[in-house]
């Protein structure tokens, strides 16, 4: 116990020490000595500070700085520290290291308490650093530098020891019985980080991240590079095999940096470092070889795991990844190649088929990857593909996907034929079992390039199942709805007033005839009557289209329905126009033949050349002729679909020759026989009509289809231009450009785009309702 | 009419000084003592209301944790929020939660609050050991516990540790109690009714919080009211007892909010005059004085520490020591550690193994296995004033330091490492300036303050230079401490300027009623009326004083840099 200095007492308080310069350096040099011995007990044994008197210390303290002695006192401080430390110098193993730190972190705590007083005047508030920062600090300059070859040494042989025990115990071994120590060992490393990442170099780093993190990273990438080879060339991995071992070493490995390092960023950093050794430098292999292995296989799991190893957050990684996923799903789509083997119907309607099966499997790995960044980029990849093969011949996609959906479409009657009239609760399980497959290959239109022609196709073939009813009405209602929902209500406009057309005919045929009305019109037991009114604008068809032969003998009873037909609709109806087309309706007929019974479906006038023949048994074309009053031309065509084609001959011909003639006598070939009940009649072209087909038919030559297509393109723009041009007066062509862009939905950035564009802006400079102005610029002339 | 009461006291206009010139040292001083908050002076001001609408953030944060109502809804709140000078004052106000409006912030109750531990935190072992002193405060809830198994624990026996001088300080009863009974290590409270265990041990929970000034009482529930008013009844608590009868009246929360405000500062209140009367005659009057000389011999020391020590009824485990160096006296008080802790002088030698912490012996659960003798401890003053000043203001927060001793008290508390008392210390010598330097020099108080660190005087004493600058200019001390000043110049990098002068140069600027914009004006210097008039004149007056001042001591070139490179960062006072 001390006396309390004089100093305390302040009367009076102007004899101020401090002001007279010999006197605190004496004071000072009288103390020290004591005082140094207090520090010295302190530092060397922990337990002496019991016989010290926290009070005297202090106040020795307090007075010291009272004097202005300070940065003496601080600086005699660091001294004996040192010298202390130094004694300590010799390194040898890494836990005597951390024996000695934390005893002396303990004393460093103890021997700041005394100055705490110090602190406040001398070191707070400016950049120097605490009595107990200083001690530490101290520690560091002192013992960890001079020894940082050493504890570098010894950690790496540690960190080599932890990461062995990591792949003995993924290979099997026990790992028990090779190191009985091993959790020592995390402990110790777990320290020793812990104080290096404590230590501040220059406060701006720590020790740890300046000398330690580089080695160490080094020795990492060393121990995995050496680990890989020797995987690989001993013995030859699967994939699968291959990615379970680089995600079991990671995972060991980040384990084993969650043993020692607290902060999550160098574990980050480690871990990259062994990506990096088993994927990014290995990247190409993997990526050609190793992904390709998994999606083909379908194997979403170890795909999403073998993306999550990408490390795809660089961006060169996610780069690559995409490119190596674009070549695959091309390769994919690449390989889809029409089988000439199979018939063309048969080889079109599979193409699509495999289209839209690897659309789905790619569709299915996009959504099961868990990755949303990469989502998007992969469908674009995916669509990308398809699109670029889909469309790799112009007229393919258009042609086939509507044969694809046809076939579907009508496949549906022929199968249920039953009852397809109305759809009840019974079958919704078809409609929806169809609206399964049609979902998928409406994918696919989004796909498609050339959509004005795949309009034309699609309204063509619609055109036909309408007319012979062979589909349901409410699966196609569904399908024209499914592709307005993707190309706009102007798109299918016409397709949904098609429908509209047959099922508002339905009503007015109701209105003149009932199966019940047989008797009235002496027609045949079962007479079905479906007349189809068409508005002209909406169907597919022209006036050179239509053929109806108003002297046409019709059998009993059907004149006067018709006439009666034209009556009813009229009453409803007035100022309309309705003309008959004959040539696109058909008619039902069921026949007995000797082997079975079949309902065949023919054109109406092939019907009623077939039914004279329920009268006669053997009839010439010329009584043909004179019996129904049809042009010698129809009668020929029809009767050559009935008598030549090999798969409906349900005439026969007398002579037995390929060309009808005059004098041809026909029979019914009660012989005929057929695979199905139903028998549609094909139609057999002659020559002439064949070539007038090529010219007219779209479906056969896809060049003047496309042509039409353009045609009314040209038209749309045409009036586009003259809309925008009306508004602005002037326009320079680039805005021009982008008006358009922006109010219609052309695709004027393609060439043909581009030329169709150029052609009608030409057409309307010639005709007069546009000028260029000197600046270029176009003018809209009044 | 205003809902507050008018008060016309001389320390209540004090405050309302301090709050309109943002002075919130003094403030907090004037707090301390029981100056009320929520009142108006005779122009219907609060003291909240002027220190928000003359912008002074700091005193309004300290008038809000103090207590200071700021009720939104009634006529002087809403007068508080719409007179902020600033937006962030008016956040302050509006953020302000009612309900926390306890006052958990009072410096008295937060040291008292921080000796609580719960039993369930483990980690507060350092304050455990301030705990020794007490008693353990059982709670048994069996009417007549059977006699062999009153010290053990069980699960229907609960323990929790008190120290005891807060008992004896805070109920006559205990103090009673313990009068005759000072070895006493338990105290166990049987019920005599039949309760839910629950119940009885929450409460009991809740009333050792309340001991220990923890604001406990919103969270009194029906259940409680019974057990925590036999408490308050036989352990003497007449207030607590008071609140609970008036609770169980109370339906409307708005009135219960109120209630808990009203009697959490009785609360505390009354625990300061409890505390005020229990330095008084526990310890200091308490204590002995012999001569050092044979205080040296350790029998006799011992004897007489023994003595001090069973005087008390306060169970002290620490004595503090008071030697005269004149009169070869020294004087021995009886204190506790848990209390003197306060300061971190004291807490870092009780919480670190030096020779000063060997007086108690714990087992592994830290009860108490021994108790030697108390250690004695020196104050750093030869002045028993100055001790008893300490004392109290560790013991029960007293701020009112008698100017007569604040320069001592200033000193010891800095050895102390007593922040806040330095600043009231500070405060008694501002506000005592005039009689202050009839005795001392005014250049006293500088060293002092720069000894100490306290820039509240150093701004004191260039205001009273440049307030007064005729008087000095010519003595030397006052060039000295110009000098003085210089000297340390080369301990404070950060600046080129002599210190001193700069504070003069501030305060004559403001003695002239001029801003540092002003000095742009002195280009008019050859129109003298004006010069005279916008006080520029006698600014001038004064520079030249100052710099004939500094050409004597040939550091001239130092005020060059003074008018253009002004601080403008000075402590407005």
């Amino acid at each position: 116990m001390t006396t309390t200095s004089k100093k305390i007492k302040i009367n009076p308080p102007n004899k101020m020490i401090w002001l007279d310069n010999t006197d605190q350096k004496v004071f000072f040099n009288k103390n020290w000595p004591s005082f140094k011995d207090a520090i010295i007990k302190l530092l060397s044994d922990e337990k002496s500070s019991k016989q010290l008197s926290y009070q005297t210390l202090y106040n020795n303290v307090y007075q010291i700085c009272v004097l202005q002695q300070s940065k003496i006192l601080y600086d005699n401080l660091h001294e004996e520290i040192t010298r202390f430390l130094d004694e300590y110098k010799k390194y040898t193993t890494l836990t005597e290291l951390l024996t000695l730190w934390t005893g002396f972190k303990n004393k460093s705590k103890v021997l700041a308490s005394i100055f705490i007083y110090l602190d406040k005047v001398y070191s707070t508030g400016t950049p120097i650093p605490s009595t107990y920062d200083m001690c530490l600090l101290t520690f560091r300059d002192s013992i960890i530098l001079p020894n940082i070859d050493y504890i570098k040494n010894d950690m790496i042989k540690d960190f080599y020891l932890i990461r062995e025990y990591g792949v003995n115990m993924l290979d099997g071994l026990d790992p028990e019985l090779l190191y009985p120590d091993i959790e020592s060992v995390y402990d110790v490393l777990h320290k020793v980080v812990n104080v290096l990442e404590l230590l501040d170099l220059n406060n701006n780093t720590t020790v740890f991240e300046y000398h330690f993190e580089h080695v160490l990273l080094g020795e990492t990438k060393k121990f995995y590079t050496s680990l890989r080879d020797q995987k690989f060339k001993t013995n030859h991995l699967t994939p699968e095999k291959y990615l379970k071992f680089t995600t079991s070493v990671i995972l060991i490995e980040k384990d084993n940096l969650r043993k020692i390092f607290t902060n999550e960023d160098v574990i980050t950093k480690f871990t990259n470092f062994v990506q990096t050794v088993f994927i990014d430098d290995n990247l190409d292999y993997l990526i050609t070889e190793v992904l390709k292995y998994f999606i083909e296989h379908d194997d979403y799991e170890n795909t999403n795991e073998f993306i999550s190893l990408l490390s795809l957050d660089e961006e060169k990684n996610s780069k690559k990844f995409i490119a190596a996923f674009t070549n695959i799903v091309g390769g994919y789509f690449s390989q889809i190649k029409e089988d000439k083997q199979l018939t063309r119907r048969k080889s079109q309607i599979k193409w699509i088929e495999d289209f839209i099966v690897g659309q789905q499997k790619f569709i299915v790995l996009e959504e099961r990857i868990k990755f949303p960044d990469y989502k998007v980029q992969m469908l674009r990849a995916i669509n990308e593909s398809i699109s670029n093969y889909l469309n790799l011949e112009e007229y393919k996609p258009v042609e086939y996907l509507c044969q694809y959906i046809d076939s579907y479409l009508k496949n549906d009657v022929n199968e249920k034929s039953e009852n397809t009239k109305t759809i009840t609760g019974n079958n919704g399980g078809i409609l929806r079992e169809l609206q399964d497959i049609l979902n998928k290959c409406v994918r696919l239109f989004q796909l498609i390039k050339d959509i004005d022609s795949f309009e034309k196709v699609y309204k063509e073939q619609l055109a036909k199942r309408l007319l012979q009813h062979r589909s349901n009405i409410e699966a196609e209602k569904w399908v024209v709805a499914r592709i307005r929902k993707d190309f706009g209500g102007s798109y299918t406009v016409k397709m949904e007033s098609m429908i509209h057309d047959i099922l508002l005919s339905q009503t007015y045929t109701n209105k003149v005839y009932t199966p019940a009305d047989v008797g009235r019109y002496h027609l045949p037991e079962g007479f079905e009557l479906n007349t189809c009114v068409l508005t002209k604008t909406s169907w597919p068809y022209d006036e050179k289209d239509r053929i109806d032969y108003p002297d046409v003998c019709f059998p009993p009873g059907m004149k006067e329905l018709q006439v009666e037909f034209e009556k009813s609709y009229m009453k409803c109806h007035k100022g309309r126009t309705l003309k008959w087309a004959q040539n696109l309706g058909y008619m039902d007929l069921g026949y007995q033949f000797t082997k079975s019974y079949h309902v065949i479906t023919m054109p109406v006038y092939a019907a009623i050349i077939l039914l004279l023949f329920e009268e006669f048994d053997t009839l010439t074309v010329r009584q043909i002729e004179t019996l129904t009053r049809l042009p010698k031309k129809t009668i020929t065509k029809h009767l050559a679909t009935m008598a030549l084609a090999p798969k409906t001959q349900i005439l026969i011909k007398e002579p037995l020759s390929r060309m009808i003639k005059d004098h041809d006598v026909f029979s019914i070939n009660d012989n005929f026989t057929a695979p199905s009940e139903n028998v549609k009649l094909m139609n057999v072209m002659t020559k002439a009509e064949h070539e007038e087909k090529q010219k007219s038919n779209p479906n056969r030559n896809f060049n003047v289809m496309k042509t039409s297509a353009k045609d009314s393109t040209k038209w749309q723009i045409k009036s586009a231009v003259i809309l925008i041009m009306k508004e602005k007066k002037d326009l320079p062509i680039s805005d021009l450009i982008l008006e358009l862009k922006s109010r219609f939905p052309f695709d004027l950035d393609s060439p043909a785009g581009n030329t169709i564009l150029q052609e009608s802006l030409e057409y309307l400079l010639n005709k007069g309702h546009l000028a260029r102005n000197e600046d270029a610029t176009l003018h809209y002339v009044v | 009419m205003s809902e507050l009461a008018r008060i016309s006291d001389k320390s209540f206009n004090e405050l309302c000084y301090a709050c309109r010139v943002g002075d919130v040292e003094n403030a907090d001083k004037l707090i301390s003592l029981g100056v009320p908050l929520n009142g108006v002076d005779m122009f219907d001001n609060s003291p909240l209301f002027l220190a928000s609408l003359c912008g002074h953030e700091n005193v309004v944060k300290l008038l809000l944790e103090r207590g200071a109502v700021c009720d939104r809804d009634r006529h002087e709140g809403a007068r508080c929020i719409y007179g902020a000078l600033t937006d962030k004052i008016r956040n302050i106000l509006l953020r302000h939660d009612l309900s926390r409006a306890f006052d958990l912030n009072q410096p008295f109750a937060k040291h008292i609050s921080s000796l609580y531990i719960d039993d369930n935190d483990k980690s507060a072992n350092t304050n455990l050991l301030f705990k020794d002193a007490g008693l353990s405060f059982g709670s048994v809830l069996t009417h007549s516990p059977p006699e062999n198994q009153k010290h053990e624990h069980s699960h229907r026996y609960k323990l929790t540790k008190v120290n005891k001088f807060i008992l004896v300080a805070s109920s006559s009863y205990f103090s009673e109690k313990f009068k005759d009974a000072k070895n006493e290590i338990y105290f166990e409270i049987y019920p005599d009714l039949i309760l839910r265990e629950v119940d009885f041990l929450e409460a009991t929970e809740l009333f050792v919080k309340f001991l220990y000034l923890i604001p406990v009482l919103h969270l009194f529930e029906k259940r409680h009211l019974n057990i925590l008013c036999i408490f308050a009844e036989k352990m003497k608590f007449p207030i607590l007892k008071e609140y609970i009868e008036k609770l169980s009246f109370i339906v409307d929360p708005n009135f219960k909010h109120n209630l808990i405000v009203e009697y959490q500062k009785k609360i505390t209140e009354d625990y300061r005059r409890n505390f005020l009367n229990f330095v008084e005659n526990n310890i200091i009057k308490k204590c002995l004085t012999v001569d050092q000389d044979s205080f040296k011999d350790p029998s006799f020391a011992s004897k007489i520490i023994a003595q001090v020590r069973n005087n008390s009824c306060a169970y002290p485990d620490i004595i503090l020591s008071v030697k005269n160096t004149e009169t070869k006296k020294i004087t021995l008080y009886p204190a506790h550690r848990a209390m003197l802790s306060r300061s971190e002088y004291f807490k870092t030698m009780f919480t670190l193994p030096f020779c000063e912490n060997n007086c108690y012996l714990f087992d592994n659960d830290y009860m108490l296995l021994s108790l030697s003798d108390p250690t004695v401890v020196d104050l750093p003053t030869e002045d028993i004033e100055t001790a008893h000043a300490i004392l109290k203001y560790l013991y029960y927060d007293n701020t009112d330091i008698p100017w007569e001793i604040a320069m001592r008290v200033l000193v010891t508390a800095d050895f102390l490492l007593l922040d806040r008392l330095k600043t009231m210390a500070a405060v008694s010598i501002t506000s005592h300036g005039n009689e202050f330097l009839k005795i001392y020099s005014l250049f006293d108080i500088l060293y002092i303050a720069w000894e100490v660190r306290m820039e509240r005087l150093e701004h004191f004493v260039a205001k009273t230079i440049a307030d007064n600058l005729e008087k000095y200019q010519d003595l030397p001390s006052f060039h000295q401490a110009i000098e003085n000043s210089a000297k340390r110049i080369s301990k404070r990098e950060d600046s080129d300027t002599i210190e001193l002068i700069d504070d003069i140069m501030y305060y004559l600027l403001r003695k002239h009623d001029l801003t540092h914009e002003d000095l742009e004006l002195l280009d008019f210097k050859d129109d003298l009326e004006f010069m005279q008039e916008s006080g520029l004149y006698s600014y001038q007056k004064d520079v030249a004083i100052i710099e004939k001042v500094l050409s004597k001591l040939k550091l001239h070139s130092c005020i060059q840099t003074v008018d253009f490179n002004f601080p403008l960062s000075y402590n407005i006072h």
